[in-house]
């Protein structure tokens, strides 16, 4: 029932509020509480720091070597390896979870209260987002560290990228969870974001690799032909799965083009929202029992 | 008129050409205890899933409160409460905090006070801080009760809820879901426990085969369930032909000899040991023993055969 001078506007956000917007804050927070007490996301973390730490190292190490080394931001690499990290986790953490839940039966137990297909997976993702901006700061304040410690500089672009970053990891989120809704196994389910996050990386090398090799003067020549397949193949998996929207907003920013890495970010989140809708349908259509 | 709390319209259920569900009928009265009775895997726990809008009808429909389930189900689950067969419980979290998650979800007001009283009222106020991974099927069994019924609902749901619960839990709970009819709750609940069901439901459905053979109220069902009461008895030794000539006496219906003993099926409604024992001495026996067995209903319906059920159906 509306309150006393509620305009019907009101009344419906409230009645919305109460069928779907409230279990959904339910189910983020119970979530959040879950993940941020398990020692998992913090293991993530404290690997990207020490790989930033051996990346660093290395860096200071040649310095020592070689009295110079021309570098435009030390912390690039890590930056790159340290969100990519994230995002496959947080891919296939989301991914685990769905499956993992549906498989104990817990998916069917909110199902016999208040929760859609739709709002179940959108708590999923909320969380996992929220997740991924705790790590991001995690991260950040471990790279502060270092940098302290080091004696490097921390550019504002690096602190940019990191937090332009919560657009590709939200569509890493939502690949996980349509790969959930569709394979309804945990260890499919965990093997298939793995399989795919590696697929793209290593898809993303080979093409660097291709480009690189000199071409032999073959009338039919293999090298240009492998080089087509995989720009051809990468550039369809740059825009269909998430990790390639990480290359792409990374490597924006990291050149320096704010717009481009906006761009991208933005276009991450209308990726994440689809695909959610797309994996909301799935969970619809493989069901929700175990 | 009013409009049953939950009613099925031919209502289907089929798996790759299996039936699960047939053609199913029900209609639940407001303020009822509706039993919904049948060995495991009669179609049971699938109907109430289709209840829930959980699985999908083959064919068919499902009103709550006088509307289709499929208009705003989300809604329409707000006033239910459900128990189902294996309910899953966050094992990582205490009783209470599991039930402060569900009041969340449901928006409970002044959920405190609300856990508080229920676990009080089923037995797990003292254990509300412990995780429940560290509980006794008995108590998770308790603590999706209390989750059932936290948001105060209209109607329970109930998938064999007393499964895993010693003889004092299945009182306990008894003695509330009879308290919650009482104060207007309308109750749907599915046993293959017929004496569960006789002592809390004011009308059965029972399911066979996905097939709802029969809906009724307890005492017609009782009386279609009883069956002849036994005499066995013992001889001091055998006598040629007893069972052929006891089977003259219009009160019997059965007789068989082994040896020295003697099983012989009456007709109910009256004690006829008399003219038994008047029978067998007129035969030249002598009895040394006589023991009378009158099956309870669950014996009766446990021990009623496919082909009689089949016949109600046809």
């Amino acid at each position: 029932m509306g309150l006393v001078g509620e305009t019907p506007d009101a009344t419906r956000i409230r009645s919305a509020w109460m069928i779907s917007g409230r279990p959904t804050a339910a189910m983020v927070r119970l979530d959040l509480f879950s993940t941020l007490t398990a020692l998992a996301p913090y293991a993530v973390v404290a690997v990207a720091a020490a790989l930033t730490g051996f990346v660093l190292q290395n860096d200071l190490n040649r310095v020592q070597e070689d009295g110079l080394l021309v570098i435009s931001d030390p912390f690039a690499v890590s930056l790159y390896g340290g969100v990519l990290l994230l995002s496959v986790y947080l891919a296939a953490a989301a991914a685990m979870v769905v499956a993992r839940e549906r498989e104990q039966g817990a998916v069917e137990l909110l199902s016999y209260g208040p929760v859609s297909a739709f709002s179940y997976l959108l708590a999923k993702f909320t969380s996992h987002v929220l997740q991924y901006m705790i790590l991001v700061v995690l991260l950040l304040g471990s790279y502060l560290l270092l940098a302290v410690a080091t004696g490097l500089r921390l550019r504002g672009s690096t602190l940019l990228a990191m937090a332009l970053s919560i657009g590709p990891a939200a569509a890493a989120a939502a690949l996980g969870l349509l790969v959930a809704a569709l394979i309804r196994r945990v260890r499919p389910t965990i093997l298939a974001v793995l399989g795919l996050a590696l697929g793209t990386v290593g898809l993303q090398v080979a093409r660097e690799v291709l480009v690189r090799l000199p071409s032999p003067e073959f009338h039919v020549n293999p090298v240009q032909l492998l080089r087509w397949a995989a720009v051809a193949v990468s550039s369809i998996t740059q825009w269909l799965l998430p990790f390639g929207y990480v290359d792409r907003e990374l490597s924006s920013m990291l050149r320096g083009d704010l717009a481009e890495a906006v761009g991208v970010t933005v276009v991450a989140g209308v990726y994440a929202v689809l695909v959610l809708a797309l994996a909301a349908a799935g969970l619809a259509r493989t069901g929700i029992r175990r | 008129m009013t409009e049953p709390v939950v009613r099925t319209e031919q209502l289907t259920k089929r798996y790759n050409g299996l039936v699960a569900v047939s053609d199913l009928e029900v209609g639940v009265e407001p303020g009822e205890i509706y039993g919904f009775l049948g060995p495991n895997g009669a179609g049971k726990t699938t109907t109430l899933l289709m209840m829930l809008g959980i699985l999908k009808p083959t064919a068919g429909r499902i009103y709550l409160w006088g509307r289709p389930l499929e208009d705003n189900p989300l809604a329409v689950k707000r006033r239910i409460g459900v128990v189902g067969e294996h309910d899953y419980i966050y094992d990582h979290v205490t009783a209470d905090e599991y039930l402060r998650f569900f009041a969340d979800l449901y928006g409970v007001a002044n959920p405190t006070a609300r856990i508080g009283a229920l676990l009080d009222r089923l037995g797990l106020l003292k254990v509300r801080t412990l995780p429940a991974r560290d509980f006794s099927r008995g108590m998770k069994q308790k603590l999706s009760l209390a989750r059932a019924l936290l948001h105060e609902p209209e109607l329970l749901l109930l998938d064999e809820p007393v499964s895993g619960l010693d003889p004092h839990g299945i009182v306990d709970v008894r003695r509330l879901l009879l308290e919650l009819n009482r104060n207007g709750v309308t109750i749907f609940i599915s046993s293959h426990l017929l004496s569960e069901i006789e002592q809390t439901a004011h009308r059965v459905g029972i399911m066979h085969r996905g097939r709802l053979v029969r809906q009724d109220t307890i005492p017609a069902l009782r009386a279609l369930l009883r069956q002849d009461p036994t005499l066995e008895v013992e001889l001091q030794a055998p006598v040629p032909n007893l069972d052929v000539q006891l089977l003259k006496l219009p009160v019997v219906r059965q007789a068989q000899t082994n040896g020295r003993k003697l099983v012989v099926t009456v007709a109910s409604g009256a004690d006829h040991r008399g003219v038994i024992s008047q029978a067998v001495a007129a035969a030249g026996g002598v009895i040394v023993g006589m023991h009378a067995h009158e099956p309870t209903l669950e014996e009766a319906f446990l021990t009623l055969t496919d082909a009689a059920v089949e016949r109600w159906v046809s």
